[in-house]
């Protein structure tokens, strides 16, 4: 036999050496007892568990089902609320376009009542009567603003 | 070259196979596996750390690390499969020695010479040459030399695989190994010594 590589023959001393090499192999493989292979499974046993996933963090199943229920829940109530929303005339409750346009009313009601009390220089004990009579209140912040920035309007009797 | 081969050889395509079932959780795959190469990884061990016990659990430890790594990454590298079993056993066996010193170092420094020396296992006397001899004489190996001599000899790779591992050319392992056995040769060539040959004095 050679070494293919060098083409070197091995001597019968190389030969012996890789005898004795192969014997101490052979030696250190057959150590172990019997139960080497099985203390071997044994430590492997916990690496080849599957790991546990929390209960609490575990993924759900994606499913239409329940989107699609709450989807009709929704459009059933949205129908229901169009269909039979009592409307302003069965309430007796102004609508949002009446309540604007009572707003504005009040507004100029307010304006001629400033524009009244600068030239009668009316106190704020009569402008109250007054508006009480003009089924009006004081509580637009502009007829508010308006007055406290007018000291001739808050004048005393 | 030598009557090296490994007692329970197996195709490359029966072991892919086998690996992959290891890697799918197989038990089965598994005991094959152990039984195929577990006293190749622990003669590996041995023939370096000279203890039974620190040999085992190298070997533990060895085959946990390959079990970890295959089941959550899967086998997908087709006959690399021994090549990377012992580089992780050659990586194990230098964490234990690095370690070893460092606890020699930071203990008893007089537990140093016991860490490094060779320790006597039981000697098989039928051997042409006597193995504790062997063994003082695998020590005086530079480490690249002793590292392909460990691989052949008792992980019983091949130098194919060898080359694999080691990232070398199969010419140079083998002109490495051809050096390395004339170099063991002459550290167990009988010493003649100069007491048995007086006229080797004068």
């Amino acid at each position: 036999m050679t070494n293919e590589h060098h083409n070197e023959p091995y001597t019968n001393e190389d030969h012996q050496v890789l005898r004795a090499l192969d014997a101490l192999g052979e030696s250190n493989r057959s150590a172990p007892d019997d139960g080497f292979e099985h203390r071997l499974m044994d430590a492997l046993t916990p690496a080849l568990a599957p790991i546990p996933i929390p209960i609490e963090s575990a993924p759900k199943p994606f499913s239409w089902i329940p989107v699609a229920a709450v989807a009709a829940c929704m459009v059933l109530v949205t129908a229901a609320a169009v269909i039979f929303a009592p409307t302003s005339a069965q309430t007796g409750q102004p609508n949002a376009n009446q309540t604007l346009v009572a707003l504005e009313e009040d507004l100029s009601a307010f304006e001629e009542l400033a524009s009244l009390s600068d030239s009668l220089d009316l106190s704020i004990a009569e402008l109250d009567f007054l508006t009480e009579t003009m089924d009006t209140e004081l509580t637009h912040p502009s007829v508010f603003v308006e007055f406290n920035a007018n000291p001739s309007t808050s004048g005393s009797l | 070259m030598s009557g090296n081969e490994p007692q329970s050889s197996i195709s490359d395509e029966a072991l892919t196979r086998v690996v992959r079932d290891a890697a799918d959780g197989s038990e089965s795959a598994w005991r094959e596996l152990t039984t195929l190469y577990g006293r190749r990884v622990f003669a590996m061990a041995r023939s370096r750390v000279h203890d039974d016990d620190l040999a085992e659990e190298i070997t533990q430890s060895v085959f946990v690390t390959v079990a970890t790594k295959l089941t959550r990454d899967g086998y997908a590298e087709q006959g690399r499969f021994e090549p990377w079993l012992f580089r992780i056993t050659m990586n194990r066996v230098r964490d234990e020695f690095r370690r070893r010193k460092r606890h020699a170092h930071s203990t008893d420094p007089s537990h140093l010479g016991d860490t490094l020396a060779v320790h006597d296992t039981p000697v098989d006397d039928h051997t042409p040459l006597e193995q504790s001899r062997l063994r003082e004489a695998l020590e005086q190996l530079n480490e690249s030399d002793r590292t392909i001599i460990d691989l052949r000899h008792q992980g019983q790779m091949s130098f194919k695989q060898i080359s694999a591992l080691l990232d070398e050319p199969v010419g140079t392992l083998l002109a490495r190994h051809h050096r390395a056995l004339k170099k063991l040769r002459t550290m167990l060539e009988p010493q003649e010594s100069t007491q048995d040959d007086p006229g080797a004095t004068s």
